[in-house]
C-alpha cells in the first residue's frame, strides 16, 4: 500500500482539515459538492487504513486516530513507548517517537519541522514561536487530550 | 453485523444523559419531599423514587453493534428501549490511554449531575442532631466529589486519586469501627461481637478495593461524529484496544 493520498484527494482533504467549507472548496476546483464529500469520506478511509497498516508492521497498540486532522497515537509493544504518526500533504506519513528530544538529530529535526508546518496549518497550535522542541511538546499536548 | 463483547455505551449524551441526569433530580425531589412533606406526600415521593429508578434502567448502556458501516448503542434494561446510530466517525480514541485524556472537554454537561449530589445536603437543611446524621450527610458530598473528580481529572490522575482514597477510607473507616467498639462496652466485651466487627471492616474494605480495581481497569473509549461525541466503556485495556481496531476498521477505514 502506498502511505499517500493521490493529489487531488489530498489537497480537498488537506482544505476541509483547514476548516474550509465543502461547497467553498466545490467552487474553488470546479466540481461538485457531492464529488468533495466522497473524495472527503474516501480520503478518510485511506489515511485510516494507512494508519491501520502502519501499526500492523510497527506492532503498535493504537490509542487514537483522528482521520479528519490526519494523526495517529500509538504505543510500540517492543519498545514500549509513545508513537506519533501525522499525515503530512504531499510528504505522507512521518513518525515521531515520544522520547525527548524529540529532534535529536538533523533527520529529526526535519520532521519535527514538517510537523510544526502541519500543526500550524491545521490550526493545532495558533502560534509559531519558540524552540522547536517546545513547539514539537504543544502538538503532542494538545492531541494527547 | 458484529456484536462488540466487553463494551458497553455511556449515558454521557444524548436521551440517555437526560435521563440518567433526570433519575438524580427525582431522586433528590423525592428525599426533599419526605423530608418536608412530613408525611403528607408520601406517595408521591414515592412515584418520584420509583420513576427516578425506570430513569437510570433506561439510560444504562445495553450492547454496542456495528451494521452496515453504523455504530448502533443500545440502551435500556431490561428491554433494550433507546438506540443511537452513530456514522460519519472522524476520530476515535482510548480516553484512558491518552496522557491528556479528560472526560469534561467532550461531556460537559454531565457536570451538572455530581454537583447537584453535592448540593443535596445543602437543600435538605436537617437539623443536625447526632454526629452521624453529619457522617450521612457527608455521602452526597463524597459520591458527587468522586463523580466530579473522575470527570475533570485525567485519567492517569484519577488512578492516583483512588489509590490514595482506599487509604484515606481504610484509615477512616477503622477509626470509625474502632470508635464504635470502644463507645459501646457490650462490644468491647465480647469476643464474637468484635470479630463480627473486625470482618464487616475487612469486607467493606475488599469491596471497596474490588470497586475500585474494577473502575481503575475500566477504559473509556471515545468516539467523534460529525453530530457530536460519543463514549464506550471497555472492561479493560486489551478490550479497548479491540474496540479501537474493529470500530477503524468498519467505520473509518471502510471506503479506503
Amino acid at each position: 500500500m502506498a502511505f499517500r493520498l493521490p493529489e487531488r484527494m489530498e489537497e480537498i482533504w488537506f482544505s476541509i482539515a483547514k476548516g474550509e467549507r465543502e461547497t467553498d472548496v466545490a467552487t474553488r476546483l470546479n466540481i461538485t459538492r457531492q464529488a468533495v464529500s466522497k473524495a472527503i469520506r474516501v480520503a478518510y478511509g485511506k489515511i485510516a487504513s494507512m494508519f491501520l497498516e502502519l501499526a500492523e508492521i510497527l506492532n503498535l497498540d493504537v490509542a487514537r486516530i483522528n482521520v479528519e486532522k490526519g494523526y495517529m497515537i500509538a504505543r510500540s509493544r517492543q519498545l514500549g513507548l509513545r508513537v506519533y504518526a501525522f499525515y503530512v500533504p504531499s510528504k505522507g506519513i512521518r513518525i515521531l517517537f515520544g522520547i525527548k528530544p524529540y529532534c535529536g538529530n538533523e533527520s529529526l529535526l526535519q520532521t519535527c519541522r514538517l510537523i510544526i508546518d502541519w500543526g500550524r496549518e491545521l490550526k493545532i497550535i495558533d502560534r509559531v514561536e519558540g524552540e522547536i522542541e517546545f513547539l514539537i511538546d504543544k502538538i503532542i499536548r494538545k492531541i494527547e487530550g | 453485523m458484529v456484536k462488540l463483547r466487553n463494551v458497553w455505551p455511556t449515558p454521557y449524551n444524548g436521551i440517555p444523559a437526560i435521563l440518567s441526569s433526570l433519575s438524580l433530580v427525582l431522586f433528590v425531589s423525592a428525599f426533599l419531599i419526605i423530608h418536608y412533606g412530613k408525611g403528607a406526600y408520601d406517595t408521591l415521593s414515592f412515584i418520584l423514587f420509583s420513576t427516578g429508578i425506570i430513569s437510570i434502567l433506561l439510560s444504562s448502556g445495553r450492547e454496542v453493534e456495528l451494521k452496515n458501516g453504523k455504530l448502533i448503542l443500545r440502551y435500556g434494561f431490561p428491554l433494550t428501549l433507546i438506540s443511537i446510530i452513530v456514522e460519519d466517525v472522524v476520530d476515535v480514541a482510548d480516553l484512558s490511554s491518552l496522557k491528556r485524556g479528560k472526560l469534561i472537554k467532550y461531556f460537559k454537561s454531565q457536570l451538572v449531575m455530581p454537583l447537584l449530589i453535592m448540593l443535596l445536603p445543602v437543600l435538605y437543611m436537617p437539623p443536625i442532631t447526632k454526629p452521624l446524621m453529619l457522617l450521612f450527610l457527608l455521602v452526597p458530598v463524597v459520591v458527587g466529589f468522586s463523580l466530579l473528580t473522575y470527570f475533570m481529572m485525567t485519567f492517569s490522575d484519577y488512578k492516583r486519586f483512588l489509590n490514595y482514597t482506599v487509604i484515606t477510607l481504610a484509615i477512616i473507616l477503622a477509626l470509625i469501627f474502632l470508635e464504635a467498639a470502644l463507645v459501646n462496652s457490650r462490644i468491647a466485651s465480647s469476643t464474637d461481637a468484635l470479630l463480627m466487627l473486625a470482618v464487616g471492616y475487612l469486607l467493606l474494605i475488599v469491596g471497596f478495593i474490588v470497586f475500585i480495581s474494577f473502575a481503575m481497569r475500566r477504559h473509556i473509549v471515545l468516539i467523534e461524529s460529525k453530530r457530536g461525541y460519543y463514549a464506550i466503556a471497555a472492561l479493560s485495556k486489551s478490550d479497548a484496544e479491540a474496540l479501537i481496531k474493529v470500530l477503524v476498521k468498519h467505520l473509518l477505514a471502510r471506503e479506503g
